[in-house]
């Protein structure tokens, strides 16, 4: 695990990713006046996925991170899968 | 011993559990990252009864997703966004040894926290003004569509709590703010100021879901 000082990500990184993080706030914003039917949401999530990605990535230090540090973040994303699905298949499975 | 002798740099206190400091800053990241899992849990609950209930109701949810202010929501988005950016570049100057341009870059995050907080302050006052409100308490006539009023009870439980979560950061980053500017944040050590930045970027990561579920789904 790296020591912050020790960090490759300067001021340039960040403003580029959060340049990043607009445009893709930018699209998503537009999107959802563009009729996409069931797709719009999933779209949107998705975009909204790849901007998670680069805050936990860049912002976060998470892409100069190893081992059993990822194991949490991992842990993280595993419980929303988990209870989104369940939650979901549940009710939608009643009868 | 000559008084004219400087007076030793303050080395940051290592907990008696700890071997060194690279170890106990390692063993505060990844506390953090543990509470920040455990976090993402209690968010995840109340994603997954936002989905069960969107596939009941995905036309109630859409109508009612229409009463929210999509641009305030928007401008919400972009400020939290920037309010990363200002987080994670004071994380930097801290290791840089820049003290002044840590505590500009830590209370330009925590205003745009408050900013945050303010927008949707109004927000808020609009939905009770209109009726908007969770449960029961709903009288606006607009709500009366299956879910509808089921997507306002999800919407004040996931935004109040997310806003609870948003308040506790700009408190953390008011406190640390204190310690940048006594000097205490260095670049040999600013381990508190690189926890509280993980916890605002968490919170910005979890409105990045909201603004979609609750704005964008119209």
């Amino acid at each position: 695990m790296p020591h912050s000082r020790s960090s490759s990500l300067g001021p340039g990184h960040h403003l580029l990713t959060w340049l990043a993080l607009v445009l893709l706030g930018a699209l998503s914003f537009g999107l959802s006046f563009v009729s996409l039917g069931e797709w719009s949401l999933a779209i949107a999530l998705a975009i909204a996925l790849a901007k998670a990605l680069l805050v936990a990535g860049v912002f976060m230090h998470l892409s100069e991170h190893h081992g059993s540090l990822r194991l949490w973040p991992a842990a993280g994303v595993g419980f929303v899968v988990l209870l989104v699905v369940l939650m979901t298949l549940d009710v939608a499975t009643r009868r | 011993m000559p008084s004219s002798a400087p007076p030793p740099i303050p080395l940051p206190a290592i907990a008696e559990r700890f071997a060194d400091l690279p170890q106990q800053q390692a063993a505060s990241r990844l506390g953090m990252w543990v509470f920040l899992a455990s976090e993402t849990l209690l968010f995840a609950g109340l994603f997954g009864l936002w989905a069960t209930y969107h596939a009941h109701y995905p036309e109630g949810f859409r109508l009612a997703a229409r009463h929210n202010t999509l641009a305030l929501g928007t401008t919400n988005t972009f400020v939290l966004l920037t309010s990363s950016l200002l987080a994670a570049l004071a994380v930097w100057a801290a290791s840089q040894e820049r003290r002044r341009l840590a505590l500009a870059m830590v209370l330009g995050t925590a205003s745009l926290g408050v900013v945050f907080l303010v927008i949707k302050g109004v927000e808020y006052a609009d939905h009770v003004e209109h009726g908007l409100l969770p449960g029961r308490l709903a009288t606006a006539p607009e709500l009366d569509v299956p879910g509808g009023r089921l997507f306002y009870l999800l919407y004040w439980l996931m935004t109040g709590v997310h806003a609870l979560h948003m308040t506790a950061a700009v408190v953390l980053m008011l406190w640390v703010s204190t310690r940048v500017a006594r000097r205490r944040e260095t670049a040999h050590d600013h381990t508190r100021l690189e926890v509280c930045a993980l916890y605002w970027h968490m919170v910005d990561v979890v409105w990045l879901f909201l603004w979609p579920l609750l704005y964008l789904v119209r």
